[in-house]
């Protein structure tokens, strides 16, 4: 009878401490340029699994994407986040957008992606798991990984901070220069810019 | 009895331990707002009900936010945009740098930094008018206001207000309280003749194409309490690793910074800001212009 108390004792004590750690600080974020993207599994609007690993040996873009953000509406408004997907597609470059909103359902994500002639996954990481692990802070934020599995480029869409659309033709897209490079061999020449947007909507 | 109440807890244990982290019930989702509603109200204003030829002025842009709203610091930190302010002049009149309140930095999950203004904020900006003036008319100032603004969703907006003051040999002080609650939470500025109550010393260069260490202390004859830093990422520069030490009579921000590989730099400082309550007294502000270039 003693050692089952002892034991139920230790459970116990596993357990207070188990639920502390629910409420401690996220671990810090594991993203950085020429290290491992943080391996990912999530489910696209279809309820399909998707993970990093199933693009293994192919460069990766991951978006950041929460619709009801006017800097993603600004991109996608004028067709462009669109477009510049489909250009990519044809090199083979894997094109994803991510959802860390708290409130974000496959079903929205469905909806969005009918609306907005999304063709390629939207998965979603309500928990904001992944999100947290790539240390993603806006809508959109942009990383793109390398066929090694190393991250390449992490920041901003392109260089002007704003909700205009007409401000996309003549910014510089960081997405697009990083893939051109990567396409042909060389390295990329700025990996790492200041990301803007909405801040992502965590559930914590 | 004893043994009951203890296996009992043990159970209770054993069921939180194995229950999963759940995470809260998502709260309410408030309706969307209606989408032409702007959520901010802006009106322009003057320390002054007229102007007298060469003597400068304060206008005060005013802005009223939405309970649950927010609107953006001149750095709005990780994500958003600055709240900016284009002024519109008669000729010959100048104005000086716009000055922001002391912001507060939003509660937002995920570690993301957010600075701005809940509620309400004065922006102030001094108006310099020439000093010759033709007597006979009035003078219009028309401040074009840009913001982000906001609450779960974000909107952006715009307010365009406007002012018309006439000339008087004997202009009266306007707005007196509203200039004085909002002239007070204007931070103090390092390099200013009348800043005494605080030194300042700042350390760090800009390395080409690395990361590189600064800091900023801030040193007092009293002791520093509830401080907070204000600052990021702007225009080519990143900035990480923000630690910032409140030890007694001293207080510290370190941090690493560097331009954006392939990036050049525009700007030739950095601002940032540091809050503090010196003796438990109301807060006040110290904005640091740190020298980037060698």
């Amino acid at each position: 009878m003693r050692h089952i108390l002892i034991a139920l004792a230790l459970v116990l004590a596993g357990g207070i401490w188990l639920v502390s750690q629910a409420g401690a600080e996220d671990a810090k974020s594991s993203a950085a340029i020429g290290q491992a993207a943080p391996a990912f599994s999530l489910s696209d609007q279809n309820g399909k699994t998707v993970s990093l690993s199933d693009y293994a040996g192919k460069i990766v873009v991951l978006e950041w994407f929460n619709n009801e953000c006017p800097f993603v509406v600004k991109h996608y408004s004028t067709g462009h986040m669109n477009a510049l997907a489909t250009k990519y597609s044809a090199s083979d470059v894997v094109w994803l957008a991510i959802n860390s909103s708290k409130s974000t359902t496959n079903e929205r994500n469905l909806a969005v992606a009918g609306e907005w002639k999304i063709d390629r996954s939207i998965l979603n990481d309500a928990t904001g798991e992944v999100g947290h692990a790539y240390g993603a802070k806006t809508t959109p934020h942009m990383y793109i990984v390398d066929k090694t599995g190393k991250l390449a480029y992490m920041g901003a869409i392109d260089s002007v901070k704003s909700t205009e659309a007409g401000d996309i033709d003549g910014a510089q897209n960081y997405v697009a220069s990083a893939l051109d490079e990567l396409l042909a061999g060389k390295a990329v020449s700025t990996p790492e810019t200041a990301s803007y947007g909405c801040s992502v909507k965590y559930a914590r | 009895m004893n043994r009951f109440i203890l296996i009992g807890i043990m159970i209770v244990g054993l069921g939180l331990s194995i229950a999963p982290a759940a995470a809260a019930p998502p709260p309410v989702k408030k309706s969307p707002p209606p989408a032409l509603k702007n959520h901010v109200k802006g009106k322009l204003l003057a320390d002054t009900n007229a102007i007298k030829p060469g003597v400068p002025f304060n206008v005060g842009v005013h802005l009223t936010i939405d309970e649950g709203w927010h609107i953006y610091w001149k750095n709005p930190g990780d994500s958003g945009l600055p709240t900016k302010v284009k002024f519109s002049l008669p000729e010959g009149f100048v104005a000086g740098d716009l000055r922001y309140p002391l912001p507060s930095e939003f509660d937002q999950p995920g570690d993301i930094a957010g600075f701005g203004y809940g509620k309400a904020v004065m922006l102030i900006a001094q108006i310099t008018p020439p000093t010759t003036l033709e007597p006979a008319q009035k003078f219009a100032i028309t401040a074009d206001v840009t913001f982000l603004v906001c609450s779960d969703v974000c909107l952006p907006g715009k307010a365009k207000v406007t002012l018309a003051l006439p000339i008087a040999a004997d202009a009266k002080p306007a707005n007196v309280l509203l200039f004085q609650q909002w002239m007070d939470e204007l931070p103090s500025r390092a390099e200013s003749l009348d800043n005494t109550h605080v030194s300042v010393e700042v350390a760090g260069t800009l390395q080409p194409d690395a990361w590189g260490p600064f800091s900023v202390t801030l040193r007092s004859d009293h002791p520093f309490g509830a401080t907070q830093f204000f600052g990021g990422n702007l225009d080519a520069l990143l900035m990480k690793d923000i630690q910032l030490d409140e030890m007694g009579k001293e207080v510290r921000v370190t941090f690493q910074a560097r331009v954006i590989k392939g990036q050049e730099l525009k700007i030739s400082t950095l601002p940032i800001l540091l809050t503090y309550e010196l003796s438990g007294r109301k807060r006040q502000g110290m904005e640091v212009e740190i020298p980037l270039k060698p």
